[in-house]
């Protein structure tokens, strides 16, 4: 099972300012941040597929609002 | 299932050409710093060579194929194949080939055609000239492989202008009745076509005065249609998706294991990607050379690009077994396992 509160660290960690000034929990809109971009999406992405081997596409992440949201996905697709 | 094993075929040489002129990312004026590093670094792309205007594609092939002509010491009148695979030919029509063989002096005797593929491109043009070859007792061809890419991204575009970069090779292949085999697999989704694409100027969107019109798609996406689309996590999924078993599958089918391969020549499309199919392949990063720092994603001429300018030392000593791999537009993907000997080591040519 893959646990919610480490799933939020790990994008956090990724998607983290220079500032230190995000703070992710699981009702995160993550794509409001001021700093996603394609780029930041595909990093996201990187870090999913090395830690869960759940490859996800833009769709995916598009359907998913929040970071509980995306941690639902990624369990389901682990299962599958 | 397109696997192929093409034998009493040598592979003899490469050579590569870039344009003089380097552009440094660090330079590109439509982001702010603090991105622009960003993207840098994680793009792992500092600088990228432009070729000027009247410099083509083609004329970056025919520079390294003199090249290495001269260094195999080759009689041109040997040369029976001349293929060049491109998506930046000199004109839509005749096929470059053709105008290279008049230029570079081949024979009337010489088969000479195009094919479109971009990222692609080395294996499966492998393939089709050493598939010829295996036919034709006493022969040698040239493969020219390469791509203008400055020509087709929208200097304004985010997503794809800090990425390309031009360049043009030559590779020297020879009938040789003891060569160890070639393997080859190789594979298409045309479902995935609007990934990598440039949707004006060809027959179903023609060149037209809209096809100039520049576009504003948001997220610093400017662009016409004669431009580079790039749908960058549609082919980063692709890839993904796609390489790793692609890879695993001509393993169990040449008998050949991972452990055998002293190099893994992967086009390099972007750090991110190639680190990714490192780990998930696990294979050693010294094991993987790359160009993308200073020669970005050169399109189809990133695989034998990266062959000469990491690896000619090394391939000029002994025997290596190598593996290449291109995945990209169309989409598009193929791998290549052959053994080189003794290749001549030629230096990365610049052309001014």
């Amino acid at each position: 099972m893959i646990n919610l509160k480490d799933f939020v660290q790990q994008i956090e960690e990724e998607c983290q300012t220079e500032d230190n000034t995000l703070s992710f929990t699981p009702k995160t809109a993550y794509k409001d941040i001021e700093n996603w971009s394609s780029l930041l999406a595909l990093i996201v992405i990187v870090k999913i597929t090395d830690c869960y081997n759940v490859i996800l596409d833009e769709d995916d992440l598009r359907q998913c609002d929040t970071l509980k949201d995306l941690h639902a996905l990624v369990v389901e697709r682990s299962e599958e | 299932m397109a696997i192929l094993k093409l034998t009493k075929v040598a592979f003899q040489g490469v050579a590569a050409a870039v344009p003089e002129n380097t552009v440094y990312n660090a330079d590109f004026p439509y982001l702010k710093d603090k991105e622009k590093q960003f993207v840098i670094s994680n793009i792992g792309i500092n600088e990228r060579r432009v070729a000027p205007k009247e410099m083509t594609t083609a004329d970056l092939c025919e520079a390294a194929a003199n090249r290495l002509l001269e260094e195999l010491a080759w009689k041109k009148e040997e040369i029976a194949i001349l293929v060049f695979i491109s998506q930046t030919p000199d004109y839509l029509t005749p096929c470059t080939a053709g105008v290279l063989q008049h230029k570079l002096g081949l024979p009337h005797h010489c088969l000479a055609f195009d094919i479109n593929l971009g990222c692609s491109a080395y294996p499966y043009g492998l393939s089709v000239v050493a598939g010829l070859l295996s036919q034709m007792q006493g022969s040698k061809a040239l493969l020219l492989v390469g791509d203008k890419s400055s020509q087709l991204v929208g200097s304004q575009d985010k997503s794809t202008a800090m990425l390309f970069s031009d360049a043009g090779t030559a590779t020297a292949l020879e009938y040789q009745e003891n060569a160890p085999p070639m393997w080859f697999e190789l594979c298409s989704d045309g479902g995935g076509y609007q990934s990598l694409m440039v949707t004006g100027g060809g027959g179903r969107q023609f060149f037209s005065e809209e096809s100039l019109k520049i576009t504003d798609h948001g997220k610093g996406i400017i662009r016409n249609e004669l431009n580079l689309i790039m749908k960058g996590l549609d082919v980063f999924k692709f890839a993904l998706k796609r390489v790793p078993p692609s890879i695993r599958q001509l393993y169990k089918e040449s008998g050949v294991s991972q452990e055998d391969i002293d190099y893994f020549v992967f086009h390099q499309a972007n750090k991110l990607i190639n680190k990714t199919l490192g780990k998930q392949l696990k294979i050693a990063p010294e094991k993987m050379p790359s160009t993308l720092a200073r020669f970005g994603n050169s399109s189809s001429a990133s695989i034998p690009l990266t062959l000469v300018d990491q690896l000619g030392k090394t391939l000029d000593k002994e025997t290596n077994t190598l593996l290449f791999c291109g995945f990209g537009v169309g989409l598009s993907w193929g791998t290549a396992i052959l053994e080189v000997a003794n290749l001549p080591n030629i230096p990365l040519l610049e052309l001014k």
